[in-house]
Formats: structure tokens, sequence, C-alpha cells
């Protein structure tokens, strides 16, 4: 038999049950008359002992059961499959999923704050949309027919808002959720291929404190930031609008007066 | 497969909503990459390599540090207040020793690089086959057993070191 210290990797396989019967024969050998072997054996034995014992988690039953309906977006979502080409489907399904996701987790953690809370899922929701850019069509020929859906399904005023332009090129409309409503949200690129979204909501119940907001030529929204991204929340006609875009104040204010003021 | 997933991100974070948000994550890309994925390959591999990357993006958004010193209070509770197999309760001796040996294993785990308690978890705790540890890891199978094999002396070291210290507990009670 080789020198003990060669022997610890073995001992270790021997553990695991993987020493072929020979192998095994002449270590327990060895085993047998050898102290610091049999020694290091026993540590070995503890040692998976203590981590049989470790606790065996289990994913809670709501976590399955919300993995499962991600799973299954693409079936439930037959109208959008109806409207929209694959890619674009595809790309809903996943940000859809993803906002609730989303919606779920940060729901907890700013539950006293609806706009805090609006405008994190509107980040979260971002991010989520940012990774799938390369899904966008160049053209969104169905982009009327999925505003006129989402308005008339969920009372959404999808179909004035902002339809972009030369500068601000709507590349996407996608239902999606936020502070546990369907929301509309509308996806831009501008002219540097910069992710801009506005997402609309109910928002009744939503109050926007006047010490939060910034004047803004005639407008007073609030302006925020979450995770370097720019976010501007305006309330209008019962709806919340969530403007983000990765622009610095100025930039972000003066692309909010433009979606804001756009003749509908 | 989703517990398996999920028993990996509950080791690799100590607060459950991260382990939660990981899962999530996890799947969602999943679905989003589901063609890169080689059919007849190990799809739980397949999932917890990409969980572990999720993980090594949220230590680099958040800093591993800080990550651990957020909720390890948490973890701690779980593991000294819950979770015990049933058959354990009605013996309240045995419930005691079986939460200490936990505390103790528990604390060494979390002790350990990211990539030595993965090994462990993989090989010894979830049993799993040198190639699908090997695929998650994204390392050879070589790598895999003298990973583990460190992982486990470093382990073995931590247990020793912890020991003293639950003994003195014990006393004091």
């Amino acid at each position: 038999m080789s020198a003990c210290a060669d022997n610890s990797f073995r001992i270790a396989l021997l553990v695991r049950g993987e020493l072929d019967a020979a192998e095994e024969a002449l270590l327990r050998a060895h085993l047998d008359g050898c102290a610091t072997c049999a020694s290091e054996l026993a540590a070995e034995e503890q040692l998976s002992g203590k981590l049989e014992k470790l606790p065996r988690f289990m994913a809670p039953a709501d976590l399955k059961a919300r993995v499962q309906d991600m799973m299954r977006v693409p079936l439930a979502r037959g109208w959008v499959l109806r409207m929209a080409p694959r890619p674009f489907v595809v790309a809903g399904m996943i940000a859809l999923a993803l906002v609730i996701g989303a919606a779920v987790t940060l729901r907890s953690r700013f539950a006293g704050d609806p706009l805090a809370l609006a405008a994190r899922q509107a980040v979260a929701e971002r991010r989520g949309l940012d990774l799938q850019r390369d899904l966008f069509p160049s053209e969104t020929a169905g982009a009327p027919a999925l505003l006129r859906e989402l308005a008339q399904r969920y009372g959404l005023p999808a179909t004035t808002a902002f339809p972009g332009d030369a500068e601000l090129r709507l590349v996407s409309v996608r239902p999606g959720t936020a502070l546990g409503k369907v929301s509309a949200i509308l996806v831009y690129l501008d002219k540097e291929a910069r992710l801009v979204t506005l997402e609309i909501l109910p928002g009744n119940e939503v109050q926007i404190p006047p010490n939060r907001t910034r004047k803004v030529q005639q407008f007073r929204p609030v302006l925020a930031r979450v995770e370097q991204c720019g976010v501007v929340l305006w309330k209008m006609g019962g709806a919340l609008y969530v403007l983000t875009a990765p622009l610095d104040d100025q930039e972000l204010a003066r692309l909010f007066v433009k979606v804001r003021t756009h003749p509908s | 497969m989703l517990d398996g997933t999920y028993r990996l991100a509950r080791w690799l974070v100590p607060r459950e909503s991260d382990a939660r948000d990981l899962v999530q994550e996890t799947y969602l890309h999943a679905l989003e990459a589901r063609k890169t994925f080689r059919p007849g390959a190990s799809m739980r591999a397949w999932l917890c390599s990409i969980l572990r990357n999720r993980f090594v993006d949220l230590c680099r958004r958040r800093g591993h540090e800080v990550l651990w010193a957020d909720g390890a209070d948490e973890f701690r509770n779980l593991e000294t207040t819950g979770d015990a197999p049933a058959s354990f309760f009605g013996d309240d001796e045995l419930a005691r020793l079986t939460t200490l040996v936990r505390g103790d294993i528990g604390r060494a785990l979390q002790a350990l690089p990211e990539n030595h308690r993965t090994v462990v978890l993989l090989c010894d705790v979830e049993h799993w086959r040198w190639e699908e540890a090997a695929a998650v890891l994204e390392v050879p199978i070589g790598t895999v057993q003298s990973r583990l094999f460190r992982a486990r002396r470093a382990l073995r070291r931590l247990l020793s070191e912890y020991a003293p210290e639950e003994a003195s507990i014990e006393r004091m009670r």
C-alpha cells in the first residue's frame, strides 16, 4: 500500500462507495493496521453523517405555483398569440412573468408607498425588457391593435398614450402587472437605442402628495431615480403613468414633457 | 426538480426571499434561453448552472459580504427553530442534539467559499453524479473531485473550530 497521505482521496471515495471491489479490499486491509488512516475514515464518515442531517428544504407551494404559472403564460395569453409575431409573444410572456415575480417580491417591501413600489416595479420590468431587445420587431404593425385590446379589456387609456415619433420609436406594446393590477406597457427606443418605457395602470386610489412633486413647465410630476434609472410618475384621467429612461434629470424632464403633451 | 433548485438557492443565500428571487430568475432565464439546452443533457444541472450564474450576478450587484451580513440571523433562526424532520418531534433531546449539529454544519458550510460550498451541496448533500456537478461548476470532473476533497477538509477543520464554542455554550446552560 502506498503512503498514508496518498490514501486520503481513496478514503473519501470509499465513503462515497465509489471504489471498485479490488481497491476497496486493498484499502480495508490497510485500514485494519493503520490507526492514522482508520481515524481519517472515521472523520470522513462523521462529516458525511453531519451533512446527511442538513435540513432538506422544499420549495414552498406558492413558489411552485408561481413558477408553474410562468411556464403556462404562453397558453393563457392566447389573445396576444393571435395578434403578434412569435418572438414578440415570447418577449411578452417573459416580461409578464418577470413583472409578476417582481410585483410579488416588491409588494411586501414597499407596501406602504405605492409610488415607490410602482417606480421599482417599472424599473424591474424595464430591466427584463432590456434583456429582450433583440426580440423587438423593427416595425410594430400590431401595436395599435394591442393598444385597443388593452384599452377595451382593462379600461386603460392606452390608445391616447404617446404613439412614438422619429425621435422615440414605439417598438413594443404588452400587458403587465403593477400594484397588483393589469397595466399597459409601451416600449420605445430613442435615437441612441436606449430603452424607454411608459407604463399605464389604474391609479384612482393612488395619491401623489404635492410635496413629492417637482415643477416641470406647467406640470407637477414625481421625479425619482431607481438603480440609476430615471423615473417620472404622474396621474392623468384616473390613470397612473410611469415613465422610465436612463437619462439625467434635465433630459428626463424634457422627455416627460414630450410624452405628456403629445397631441392625442 | 424545483425542490433541488430551491435547496441550492437556500444554501447559497441566507435570506429566504433572496432564494425565491433566485429561483424565479432562474426559471425565467431558462425560459428565455431554452434553445441553449442540449437534448440529453441533465436538466437539473442546466437549471442549477443558471441559478449559480444568477447568484454570482447577485453578489456582484449587492456585494457578497453584504448579502450574508444582512440575512445571516434569519438563516440561523431557521436552523435552530424550524424544519426539523417530523420523526424528531416528540423526542426533545434528540431534536436538541440534531439542532446543534445542524447549527455547526450550517455555519461551517456558510464559511466556505461559494465554489466549495456548491460542490459539497451537489455531491455530498444532493448526491449528484460527478458529471452533473461538473456541468454546474463548469469545470472538469477531476477538478470537481479535488475541489470536493479540499472542501471536505476545510469543513472538518471548521467543525473542529466550532465544536469548543458549542461545548462552552452548553456548559453555561
